[in-house]
């Protein structure tokens, strides 16, 4: 039911996801913040049960910042996290696997470069330029097909997301009236705008 | 573990137990959202490697995608050992992934292990100026790298590991084996790459004072292999994928025996794409690697149906 998706510009990456928090026919809450910022040059957009999108965003993030503490504050790429994930959900896949797809997106500040990642809850992972999660794809990948191309820049990046959300509430069965974007690039992880406050959780 | 006190004899205890075994399953199959799905067909993607006369042809589409939709064109994982051996991975892609990853690893380990058991602790990465241990590494590189049938069998070994629940990948391994023919009078062939053997001479690159003649033929080695490692071996042409039945019949219709390697890259390309055209789960772009026997290996692009 999670609508998670993100574009590559020149220089960034936006990821943006819808904010609804719900199970069966109930609606717990409309603000949570389901894109999870893992160091300081990355995020990753998560859907998936409350219980493991917390608990494997926790996880993960938590992990990259023990790699930066036990190795002299050693950063890992967007690259290597992306496949540090990947590896945690290949072991997790036959023992208890974590219900969750993402959407990785990071910069990486040594080549100066931003990378966006699919991932699958069953350990699946490709390097996109965009992508969606969940029933999002049906109604958003056509759109960044037609409008995406090399050199965009984070205005035009964000105005493809917008068409996304704009897509999604006129056209998609679940009401999702809020969503969160975040962009990422070589200044870190910045919430570009949300529709409803995730700190008043 | 269902524990019955006592057997009723009436007819009614079937109906209990089938209450009670579907009771049993019913909150699980509601558990899983999504359909139950054959894990080899979820994501798509087909291969087909064929043989000619001292070469090889394998052919791998680009599609990644989940169920009907495509997420990703990318060409299928395929490991390049060396310029003799190639393994071709379709399947479940986290399992692609996660066994392409393990099979380096152990061949890392088998390069260690190999270069170690001469009794130098160095790490292979250190440049050594002595020149006992640059003759060593010569020496591996010449004759220790891995046969196909060795490669073959560590990927079936890799596979039946996971005999209870296995990675679900059909992966294709093919190469060439270098065959010297030394003419005497009487051809002696011996395959010349095995790991005993590290003490030959290689004739093939010195200049012979002997008045006998080097020929190196290379026979192809086409293997193809199911979840859990059971190798079957052809010396025709092997498929694997989601494509794998319209790939056989393709490929038995046009395929011939010693096939020059242009006639190869025609063959093995026209019935890739022919059988890719009728398949909506492998497309999006076709890769063809061509193994000559002493020539190294060659990709081409195909262009074919995006769907």
């Amino acid at each position: 039911m999670d609508s998670v998706f993100g574009v590559e510009y020149d220089g960034g990456v936006i990821i943006a996801s819808d904010q609804n928090n719900a199970r069966s026919i109930l609606t717990y809450q409309t603000n949570l913040d389901k894109v999870a910022e893992l160091s300081s040059h990355s995020a990753m957009g998560v859907s998936g049960p409350n219980a493991d999108l917390v608990n494997f965003s926790q996880y993960i993030s938590k992990n990259l910042a023990l790699y930066e503490l036990s190795n002299n504050g050693l950063k890992l790429s967007p690259h290597a996290q992306a496949n540090f994930t990947r590896g945690e959900l290949a072991t997790a896949l036959r023992k208890g696997p974590y219900q969750v797809n993402i959407m990785l997106g990071g910069y990486d500040t040594i080549k100066n470069q931003a990378s966006l990642y699919w991932l699958d809850h069953l350990a699946a992972m490709a390097k996109v330029n965009y992508g969606a999660q969940g029933y999002a794809s049906s109604f958003c990948l056509s759109i960044m097909d037609r409008d995406w191309k090399e050199g965009l820049n984070q205005e035009q990046a964000v105005a493809i997301v917008e068409k996304c959300i704009k897509e999604l509430q006129v056209r998609f069965l679940i009401a999702q009236p809020n969503f969160i974007i975040k962009a990422i690039d070589k200044d870190g992880v910045n919430t570009l705008s949300f529709g409803a406050d995730p700190a008043d959780n | 573990m269902i524990i019955y006190p006592f057997r009723k004899p009436s007819s009614s205890s079937f109906l209990f137990f089938l209450f009670f075994f579907v009771f049993q399953l019913l909150p699980i199959l509601v558990l899983c959202q999504q359909q139950q799905q054959d894990p080899l067909h979820l994501h798509g993607g087909s291969i087909l490697a064929m043989s000619g006369s001292n070469c090889i042809a394998m052919a791998v589409d680009s599609r990644f995608g989940s169920g009907p939709q495509m997420i990703h064109t990318c060409p299928r994982t395929v490991l390049l050992l060396h310029s003799r051996v190639m393994v071709g991975l379709v399947g479940l892609e986290g399992d692609v992934q996660s066994l392409s990853h393990e099979f380096s690893v152990q061949m890392e380990n088998l390069k260690l292990r190999r270069f170690l058991g001469f009794g130098f602790a160095s790490s292979s990465s250190s440049s050594s100026s002595s020149s006992s241990t640059s003759s060593y590494s010569s020496q591996w590189s010449k004759t220790t790298s891995m046969t196909p049938k060795s490669a073959s069998c560590l990927m079936s070994h890799l596979l039946y590991q996971r005999r209870t629940a296995p990675y679900y990948v059909e992966p294709i391994v093919v190469g060439l084996e270098e065959i010297k023919a030394t003419c005497r009078g009487q051809g002696n062939d011996h395959i010349s790459n095995d790991s005993n053997h590290y003490n030959d001479d290689d004739d093939d690159d010195k200049g012979d004072g002997d008045d006998q003649e080097t020929m190196i033929r290379y026979k192809p080695f086409l293997c193809a292999q199911d979840v859990i490692g059971a190798q079957s071996k052809s010396h025709a042409f092997v498929c694997s994928g989601v494509a794998k039945k319209s790939l056989y019949g393709c490929a038995e219709s046009l395929w011939r025996p010693n096939l020059s390697s242009k006639e190869l890259v025609q063959v093995c390309g026209k019935a890739f794409l022919s059988a890719l055209e009728r398949d909506c789960l492998s497309g999006y772009g076709a890769v063809l690697y061509l193994m000559e026997g002493g020539k190294g290996i060659q990709e081409i692009q195909l262009s074919c149906r995006n769907d």
